[in-house]
């Protein structure tokens, strides 16, 4: 009878009521949250909480490579050097890091070779030491060919590892490469050219050592919560896929004594609006960056909210390989960078929330751009009409591509306005989703893409080295030889001075007649509780937590 | 045949459709609905029309600012309606430094002096508190801090001016009243970009400013009567236009899954047997297939024309449909007007789509009804996603989506859409009822 | 009815497999891969790893050709070419992609994702129940609230009764998730405070996405039960029940309610599917565990294992309750039987 069928769906139902019902509640949590007027952030948590964006792809540092994993990585592990609290007034690179497993280094005067003295107390979670085998062992790792290490290419700047990453595999010699531990507490590193940013470097979680014992033991199964072993300041306490990941102090740390968040608490809010209500509803200390846009100015007045300059630059990438297409013709190009209003753009479309960009490589310390970009529309039709399209007349249609994303949307239509204004010139816009689009710049299927670069790293040639020509990131398809010598011989030279001077003509070249034409610098648009200490502004988002404390409410 | 004027007993027999048709006439909820959607369905056809002469707006049109405007905050149509040289757009106040041409600096501040006088009601040349409060541009604080006077001076190029009395006296002078110099973003009509852009057009000799012999005018604000988005385009403009795309895919692809999804289901479950299962399977796997790689798939393959995307939508929507008639047939195959009609000697296929299709139709067209909004919102799903109709095009399912987003600061962005889909699909309900009315055989005169 | 059900389930395994062969091929034919990041970042061994660089099925036309350039590709050492199509030798068959994904699921796992360090099972096991917990509840809020409605407005048809109860409900179907949702956090978590706005860590968070995600169905329930209900009432034997003399509510329970249940019944079985895959939404709104969000975040990201697992857990799942509404309707109307 259906009464039956009825009944047995009503059973099933109340069983899973029951079941919902059983859930244990976290110790602790007010069962009530509090309504809000005025929102304290943090005011329903427990202890420190921050929001993640998305679930971390993997918890291993060689093989990571995205802002959540860098996050994760910093706070668990520990390179030689770590990033020091802020990067705000300070004029150059030597106040950027701080000590971490190393406790101090030597500089050969060819300024190749650097050799570590380790702490002697340095642990990982388990009590072991970390040693300059683990180093080693790590560094190997990476390197090995076939590993999926995404930023492999990182290290090369190491004496024989590029050689020993491209070798087939098993034929590469360990022995070749610049890498050597002569005793437990002892590691020098030799490299290919004088690379100034070589210990920012180390301070980058692909150079963050692995402990040896655990991996060669559970293999892929070391960075599970139960087996994982780090040698930060925290532990990996739990972890709970979509939900959660919690941290607790590191019992064996060098450094517990100074860290005074003892747990953290990571909340998974793959929404930015989503992030927005947790933090209004007192559930978060920390909403990151990455907040919506539509948001920001109805949080402007919030003394929680924050704008930090951003190590990055959104730009239009320029594919010049396509004989047809008119963008390979410099004039066209320059063209195209003069008849953008990036002060306009960034002050109306954007809302002020990012800064015009006036170079490609965003200010930092120990260099500024000597080229600046310009908004002339005058000579942006001379230039034009020099390549001959006089007032847009029989100009080709140009597409611009964009990976889908309401910003880049917004910003690709006003740059399409700007030029059809100033240049009358049409422009089609393509919107492809994520992969595709990444598929197109790769194959090079497009003519004008949409990019945006962030630093890894306080040195110009961050943003520099990829638009040489066989850099596997260039992907449009420019070669220039000025260029590509003016790089090669900025890595080999000695003197800092002159160094900078040399990456300065190089920049010029690349805004003469490179493939991009900047838009805007970033900027990082947060929200963190004002209680907060010890949360300073970081040009590339690194707050690590042994920095920060709450006082006690 | 007999002849009705003298023979007055004798009625005229009716077919079925006549007959329903003439039961839907009574139904007066379905005739209103009816009117309701042609109106729609008129406006949206003659959207050109409703852009010139309605709103001055056209819908890709973008005239940037901070935050979206309000319904009655005003822009400048970029096209030239109503182009003016009185008043404050005259040429002798357009030209103030009187060096015998305009720029875009004076245009700007034409329209500001015109704007500003605009908000001066009382015409005292300053703007007090309340016509400060009144101007459409000024909002409510978004939150509960107010700003002191200097992170104000920071904030202030980022957000929409704050209707509180101490961020007014920021700006305002000793005397609480707020000078047209410090109106800042309180009188903003166009920016420097659009008044380029103004000049572009009637610029004859490509200098870049206008002479006295170029000046044609300037357009008169209009205002935005259900308010712009964040990219300054005019709402009722664009939930008009939206209306095309949504009629469209609503309609093509419920049709679709209609004459798909009906024979299928109906020859299943009239069939039965192995024919059923086959048939029914194949309904299985068509399901399972993943959703999400079969719209990429299909953006990739038909890229920019959107009516074969709604094909493809409708042709999804098919399968549910098919069950459903399937379910109703399997009820009703087994009632005796199917066996009279077997006897009788009709064929299958006029047993299906004369007799059990017509007797089933009842839920069909509820469920048809049902899959309009479906495939309307499945459409603001997929463009939620970036997948569905492409900028500048927009439809009523994409305006709600983008609208969410500002849903507790700029409300209106995502109410009108709202209102016109629910509007659409309610009368689409009633009329269906009507039609489902009417064409119940039970209700049959005969 | 025992043969029925035999049948069905040998029916659906084979549909299982038509599907997987179907979704695996299909897959692959979407432009991009997952090894391609914004960072050209060493591609080749992801390529590899994830055996890319092989042929999807043994028959093929044309080159084998590695998914990112640059990089080297597998090769077959025995290769039988009749013009445009080529054929690999039996004895390395299970080298394809296809094969191997089969060789996968026979050894009962369903592969590695390729976007994480965690195995497809893993993935959809951490969120499975949540997801399960939330369609049921919004499962009975739907049935709850739409039946008693549809039912309502049916027997009671072109009063105000009707007209109200069925534009609610229209008005309910015009209201996404993706705006019923915010509402819902706007209205009860930030201005009342009643719920968290994220996670679920209790039952009562699970409270608002069940209801923004039931509401949108119990829409729907009302209407076809509306549209069932005036099916049947006309019908003789409803007329023969109350000339008999029974009350209004014996008849409605006992006679009409099956009839006017038929088309609901009709949808359940794609309805409880579309719920699974219907979270996304709510999930991404509320922030919640579940395995909606993969549904789409695969196929967005190219993770070919993820998004096959998710198929094969929707496929069952689907095929299941296809049988199961195949066999309520035979309870809801005895003339229907299936045996012939």
């Amino acid at each position: 009878m259906m009464t039956n069928g009825f009944r047995y769906l009503c059973a099933i139902a109340l069983m899973t009521l029951v079941m919902g019902c059983d859930k244990k509640e976290p110790e602790g949590k007010a069962t009530e949250t509090k309504p809000v007027e005025e929102f304290v952030a943090g005011s329903n948590a427990t202890e420190f909480t921050a929001a993640l964006t998305a679930d971390p792809e993997t918890m291993d540092p060689a093989k990571m490579s995205g802002a959540v994993e860098g996050e994760i990585a910093m706070n668990l592990f520990e390179g030689l050097l770590m990033p020091g609290p802020t990067t705000e007034g300070l004029t150059d690179t030597s106040k950027l890091l701080n000590f971490g497993v190393a406790e101090s280094y030597t500089l050969s005067d060819d300024a190749r070779t650097y050799t570590f003295k380790l702490r002697s107390d340095a642990k990982w979670t388990n009590g072991e030491p970390v040693t300059s085998e683990d180093f080693a062992f790590s560094w190997r790792r990476v390197l090995t060919n076939g590993f999926p290490a995404d930023y492999a290419s990182m290290m090369w700047v190491i004496d024989g590892a590029e050689a020993y990453n491209k070798a087939e595999a098993g034929t590469g010699d360990w022995e070749t490469v610049g890498v050597k531990t002569p005793d437990a507490q002892t590691l020098v590193v030799t490299l290919v050219n004088p690379t100034p940013y070589f210990p920012e470097l180390t301070a980058f979680y692909t150079f963050f050592p692995v402990p040896k014992k655990a991996v060669e033991e559970k293999g892929d199964e070391w960075t599970k919560p139960e087996n994982i072993v780090s040698n930060g300041p925290y532990r990996l306490a739990s972890y709970q896929p979509q939900q959660e990941i919690k941290f607790e102090l590191n019992e064996h740390y060098w450094d517990k004594a100074s860290v005074n968040l003892k747990s953290i608490r990571f909340r998974i809010i793959s929404d930015s609006n989503a992030r927005v209500n947790a933090y209004k509803t007192g559930e978060l200390h920390w909403a990151g960056s990455g907040l919506p846009v539509a948001q920001i100015t109805a949080l402007l007045t919030h003394p929680d909210f924050r704008q930090e300059p951003l190590l990055g630059t959104y730009y239009y990438r320029v594919n010049v390989s396509k004989a047809d297409s008119p963008t390979t013709n410099v004039l066209v190009r320059q063209a195209l960078s003069l008849a953008i209003d990036r002060d306009s753009l960034v002050n109306n479309t954007l809302n002020g929330l990012y800064k015009p960009a006036e170079s490609f490589v965003p200010p930092m310390p120990g260099y500024t751009s000597t080229t600046k970009t310009a908004y002339n529309i005058k000579r942006a039709k001379d230039l034009l009409a020099e390549a001959g399209y006089p007032n847009g007349k029989d100009f080709p249609a140009v597409e611009l591509l964009y990976n889908t994303d309401e910003n880049h949307k917004l910003v690709a239509e006003s740059v399409q306005a700007m030029w059809k204004q100033n240049l009358n010139i049409d422009v089609k816009l393509n919107n492809k989703e994520w992969k595709t689009y990444l598929q197109d710049v790769d194959t090079m299927a497009y003519q004008v893409a949409r990019a945006g670069w962030i630093g890894d790293f306080n040195d110009p040639m961050t943003f520099l080295d990829m638009w040489t020509a066989e850099n596997g990131n260039n992907d449009t398809g420019w070669a220039d030889a000025e260029y590509d010598a003016l790089i090669k011989s900025a890595q080999q030279e000695v003197d800092k001075t002159k160094r900078i001077a040399i990456l300065q003509q190089a920049e010029t070249i690349l805004l003469e007649r490179g493939p991009i034409i900047p838009v805007y610098y970033y900027a990082s648009n947060l929200l963190i509780s004002r209680f907060v200490k010890g949360f300073e502004p970081h040009n590339r988002d690194v707050h690590l937590f042994k920095y920060m404390s709450l006082p006690s409410k | 045949m007999a002849d009705s004027n003298t023979h007055g007993e004798l009625e005229k027999g009716s077919s079925l459709w006549a007959d329903a048709f003439q039961r839907l006439r009574k139904n007066r909820a379905a005739l209103i609905s009816g009117a309701i959607l042609i109106l729609i369905a008129l406006t949206a056809l003659l959207y050109e029309v409703v852009s010139q002469y309605g709103t001055g707006f056209m819908m890709e049109e973008q005239h940037t600012w901070v935050v979206p405007k309000p319904p009655g905050a005003r822009s400048v149509p970029s096209h030239f309606y109503e182009l003016s040289q009185a008043g404050l757009l005259s040429w002798e106040n357009t030209d103030s430094n009187k060096d015998g041409f305009v720029e875009p600096r004076e245009i700007v501040d034409a329209y500001r002096s015109l704007e500003f006088s605009n908000l001066d009601l009382d015409k005292s040349g300053a703007l007090s508190y309340d016509e400060y409060v009144d101007a459409p541009l000024s909002r409510v604080s978004p939150n509960k801090f107010i700003p002191d006077c200097a992170r104000w001076a920071m904030i202030k190029r980022s957000m929409a001016p704050i209707e509180d009395p101490t961020v007014f006296a920021c700006d305002a002078g000793a005397d609480n009243l707020m000078q047209p110099k410090e109106t800042g973003k309180l009188v903003e009509l166009v920016s420097s970009g659009e008044a380029q852009e103004m000049i572009n057009r009637v610029d004859k000799d490509s200098d870049g400013l206008i002479s006295k012999a170029e000046y044609v005018g300037l357009p008169m604000p209009r205002t935005h009567i259900l308010g712009s988005d964040k990219l300054g385009r005019d709402l009722l403009t664009r939930t008009v236009y939206g209306a095309r795309i949504s009629l469209a895919v609503g309609l093509l692809a419920t049709l679709v899954s209609f004459m798909i999804g009906v024979t299928w289901g109906a020859t299943a479950g009239f069939l039965g047997g192995k024919v059923d299962n086959i048939m029914m399977r194949l309904v299985d796997i068509l399901y399972g297939l993943p959703f999400m790689f079969l719209v990429i798939l299909l953006m990739v393959v038909f890229g920019q024309k959107i009516y074969l995307l709604f094909l493809a939508l409708g042709a999804i929507q098919w399968l549910t449909m098919a069950r459903i008639v399937r379910g109703q047939v399997i009820s009703l195959k087994n009632q005796e007007f199917v066996e009279a009609a077997e006897t009788i000697g009709v064929s299958n296929s006029g047993i299906i789509f004369k007799h059990l299709i017509p007797n089933a139709l009842g839920p069909i067209i509820v469920y048809a009804t049902l899959t309009v909004p479906a495939v309307m919102l499945e459409e603001a799903f997929l463009s939620f996603l970036g997948l569905g109709v492409q900028a500048p095009q927009t439809s009523w399912g994409a305006l709600i989506s983008e609208g969410r987003q500002l849903m507790e600061t700029s409300p209106w962005l995502i109410i009108w859409p709202s209102v016109a889909l629910a509007a659409t699909l309610l009368s689409l309900n009633f009329l269906g009822d009507g039609l489902r009315d009417a064409l119940d055989p039970q209700l049959r005169k005969d | 009815m025992t043969r029925f059900i035999l049948r069905r389930l040998l029916a659906s395994i084979a549909v299982l497999l038509v599907i997987i062969t179907l979704s695996l091929w299909l897959t692959r034919q979407a432009p991009s891969n997952p090894c391609l990041k914004e960072r050209e970042a060493n591609t080749c061994a992801c390529v590899k790893d994830n055996f890319l660089d092989r042929p999807v099925f043994p028959v093929y036309s044309g080159e084998v050709l590695s998914p990112v350039q640059n990089c080297s590709f597998w090769k077959p050492d025995s290769v039988v070419n009749l013009g445009p199509v080529s054929i690999i030798g039996p004895g390395e068959w299970g080298e394809t992609q296809y094969f191997l994904y089969l060789g996968t699921l026979a050894s009962g796992s369903l592969g590695q994702s390729m976007k994480t360090d965690l195995t497809v099972i893993e993935t959809l096991k951490s969120g499975l129940p949540y997801t399960i917990q939330l369609g049921f509840q919004a499962l009975l809020i739907s049935l709850l609230l739409g039946i008693p409605a549809g039912l309502l407005a049916g027997l009671r048809q072109n009063t105000m009764v009707d007209y109200s109860t069925m534009s609610v409900a229209m008005v309910g179907v015009s209201v996404p998730s993706i705006v019923l949702g915010p509402l819902m956090i706007m209205l009860f978590s930030l201005r009342l405070g009643w719920f968290s706005a994220v996670g679920w860590e209790s039952f009562s968070d699970s409270i608002l996405p069940s209801f923004t995600l039931g509401l949108y169905y119990a829409a729907y329930v009302a209407r076809l039960t509306r549209g069932g209900m005036l099916e049947v009432i006309r019908k003789d034997y409803i007329r023969t029940a109350r000339a008999k003399g029974l009350t209004e509510t014996m008849v409605v329970m006992r006679h009409a309610l099956k009839g006017a249940l038929l088309p609901v019944v009709s949808y359940l079985g794609p309805a409880t599917a579309a719920l699974l895959t219907g979270s996304v939404v709510v999930e991404e709104i509320f922030s919640l565990p579940g395995i909606g969000t993969h549904f789409v975040r695969s196929a967005l990201n190219r993770d070919y294992n993820l998004v096959l697992g998710t198929i094969i857990l929707y496929s069952t799942i689907l095929v299941f309750l296809n049988m199961i509404v195949d066999v309520l309707y035979t309870l809801i109307d005895p003339r229907v039987s299936y045996d012939d």
